[in-house]
């Protein structure tokens, strides 16, 4: 319930404060867009880029919009370690670093647009629907999980364990 | 950690990736297109009849979801999910494997209460209530993240019993 109510905050001034303002999500759009396009253009792919938009060269493009680039899963990836017991300096780490691994999920799969685009642009639907089942919540749940391993393995070695022994 | 144990931890974990991969693609070939067929040919039409002539409401048919808004933008987009939708799924893959009777009957008792509530906000929102629209969109989010989290704390204790 902590988790719902802090993902639940989080969706608030995401919706009222965040999004509306646009930098934030306009900095995530286009800092993806170029590092997908870095990443294409380095392993050998011809890639256009214009602000959000990116396409393999002659080819339809995507645009990433605000609200659209795994901004609002960060907050749903945060809810939980904040809401689940823990290890203060811990749970800073695994919030700097599953946002991390989530922020290159996205590059990979703004990448993973461009390409689908090129090779199959009459899937485009379904890859787009699925690309968060892909790409972001096996990164979520499986540091969920490891977070609740982390966080039982502290109340282990906890003071309070160790006085009640 | 002896023999027996590995063994017990390594075939829950291999179930759980089949139920996971199993469900999944259950959901994308058959639920999701039966549920999106249901929601253009009768749950969106039936809302329709709802509406007034000359009223501020629109509707608009999503996948498996429709989406109720208003014409002078006087509440914001609300997405009107059907229960049994892809997070209830996921999160049943996840309970599943564990066996866990506690946490699938929430998740199971919470989607037949959606079932009851949620046409019950539409019908509302049409009729003016449209206040209930923010709670709907806020709702909308923060139940799928709860099934999520339900379903990943499943897996905790079942790993945890098996490991102990």
């Amino acid at each position: 319930m902590k988790a719902g109510g802090v993902y639940a905050a989080w969706l608030l001034i995401y919706d009222f404060v965040v999004l509306p303002d646009g930098r934030v999500d306009t900095w995530l759009s286009i800092t993806g867009v170029k590092l997908a396009a870095a990443g294409l253009s380095f392993v050998g792919w011809e890639i256009e880029t214009a602000g959000r938009f990116i396409a393999c060269a002659g080819n339809r493009g995507v645009e990433i919009q605000n609200g659209c680039n795994g901004m609002e899963l960060l907050g749903l990836y945060a809810g939980f370690i904040i809401a689940y017991s823990g290890d203060a300096k811990k749970r800073l780490m695994f919030i700097a670093g599953g946002i991390g691994m989530l922020f290159i999920a996205n590059v990979f799969r703004i990448a993973f647009f461009a390409l689908s685009n090129l090779y199959y642009p009459q899937y485009w639907d379904p890859v787009h629907h699925y690309s968060s089942y892909v790409f972001f919540y096996p990164i979520v749940l499986t540091l969920w999980y490891l977070w609740t391993t982390v966080s039982d393995r502290n109340d282990i070695f906890s003071g309070a364990s160790l006085s009640s022994a | 950690m002896d023999y027996r144990e590995r063994s017990e931890r390594y075939l829950f974990w291999r179930q759980l990736i089949i139920s996971l991969i199993a469900i999944g693609l259950v959901y994308i070939l058959f639920i999701r297109p039966i549920q999106s067929f249901a929601v253009r040919e009768f749950i969106l039409p039936a809302f329709d009849s709802f509406i007034k002539p000359g009223s501020d409401i629109l509707t608009a048919p999503g996948r498996d979801e429709f989406f109720l808004s208003s014409l002078s933008d006087s509440f914001p987009r609300v997405k009107i999910d059907v229960p049994f939708n892809g997070y209830f799924w996921l999160a049943m893959a996840m309970v599943w494997p564990t066996k866990n009777k506690r946490l699938g009957r929430v998740i199971w008792i919470y989607n037949w209460v959606l079932f009851l509530i949620m046409p019950i906000v539409a019908i509302s929102i049409i009729n003016g209530f449209t206040w209930l629209a923010l709670l709907a969109n806020v709702h909308d989010k923060v139940y799928k993240a709860l099934f999520l989290i339900l379903g990943v704390l499943a897996v905790r204790e079942a790993d945890k019993l098996l490991k102990d």
